[in-house]
């Protein structure tokens, strides 16, 4: 038997990987207008490690920097504060699940087409007049159930892969096929568990959602980046697959062919910049 | 030739399209080539969309984007 219930994932929080206390600062701090930026800077500053990457990401052909960029403070004065805050979450946050994953999940699609989804959606943002760094975390983070079930009910999901691909089914429907319980799920209960900002935990929860009504600006741009990237074909994996997109989405966010178009290049464009 | 690992998929595409000796001189053939590749794989990544108006109207974007029909 392989369904798991939501109770049991919640239980098994305490073992995944606490979020350093810098990068829930860094997220709690996206929708907040006063921003105390010398204290995060310094906190940034004083994990090497974060810090690093943070700046390997800056360094990145995407930002064309004139010289290497070489403290965070240099990075914030040339590429802006809200811009190296997303990076410093990016880099947190694939840091934090880094060598935990099983040898037979393969991490780097799985990042590629999140950093794609995040690239998208803070592009699609950027047209609606939203947050772009909320859009940016939630599209990252929009697979972070995927990991859960991953790290923590590794025969399970196993079991799962192994559906789909007898199948050739959507991840979800085997998901549910198999566990009983979908990754979007997993992933609603766990950033709450973490207490993200409810707009971000939202989105995630609704991002394979049937129906694109009654939904937030935020969780529509989710829904709309994950399709994309995976349409995109960003990720690198040879069986990826568009999942089903609800009736209406594109009508619902308004956007019409040309500046699809557009979102299309400019997150082909961004992704090479900033995917690791 | 760049590392195969951090290569794009459009660009493993472009390489991973094998022509025939006698089209590797023919821009015509290169292109219809290109285009082919696009559409199987575009075809792929859309198959479990099935007939949704949705999933169609990105498919034509995708379509459009990617020069996958001719103009």
């Amino acid at each position: 038997m392989n369904t798991i219930a939501l109770d049991d994932v919640l239980r098994r929080t305490h073992n995944l990987p606490s979020l350093p206390t810098v990068v829930l600062e860094l997220l709690a701090s996206m929708d907040q207008e006063d921003v105390n930026i010398d204290t995060l800077t310094s906190k940034i500053g004083q994990d090497q490690a974060l810090t690093a990457k943070t700046l390997r990401l800056a360094n990145s052909s995407f930002y064309g920097m004139a010289k290497q960029v070489s403290t965070i403070h240099e990075a914030i004065a040339i590429l802006g504060f809200r811009t190296v805050r997303s990076l410093a979450a990016t880099a947190a946050l694939i840091g934090t699940f880094a060598g935990r994953t099983p040898t037979s999940f393969n991490v780097v699609p799985f990042w590629r087409h999140s950093i794609a989804a995040a690239v998208c959606a803070r592009e699609l943002a950027t047209h609606l007049d939203l947050n772009q760094e909320q859009a940016y975390i939630a599209g990252l983070l929009h697979d972070i159930g995927r990991l859960v079930l991953v790290t923590q009910f590794q025969p399970n999901y196993e079991a799962t892969m192994a559906h789909r691909s007898q199948f050739d089914c959507g991840l979800l429907d085997a998901e549910q096929a198999v566990l009983g319980i979908d990754h979007a799920a997993v992933g609603l209960g766990l950033t709450r568990h973490w207490k993200f900002p409810d707009a971000v935990t939202q989105a995630i929860g609704a991002h394979h959602a049937s129906t694109s009504l009654d939904l937030q600006p935020l969780s529509l741009v989710v829904m709309a980046s994950d399709v994309i990237a995976h349409a995109l074909d960003l990720s690198m994996d040879d069986d990826d697959a568009v999942a089903p997109v609800p009736t209406d989405l594109w009508q619902q966010l308004g956007l019409d062919q040309q500046v699809l178009l557009k979102v299309l290049a400019s997150t082909e464009k961004q992704f090479e910049g900033e995917s690791p | 030739m760049s590392d195969p690992a951090l290569q794009l998929p459009l660009e493993q595409a472009k390489e991973g399209m094998r022509l025939a000796p006698d089209m590797r001189a023919d821009p015509t053939a290169q292109d219809a080539a290109r285009r082919q590749h696009h559409k199987e794989r575009l075809a792929r990544l859309f198959r479990h969309t099935g007939e949704s108006t949705e999933g169609r109207y990105l498919m034509d974007i995708l379509t459009c984007y990617r020069g996958a029909e001719p103009s």
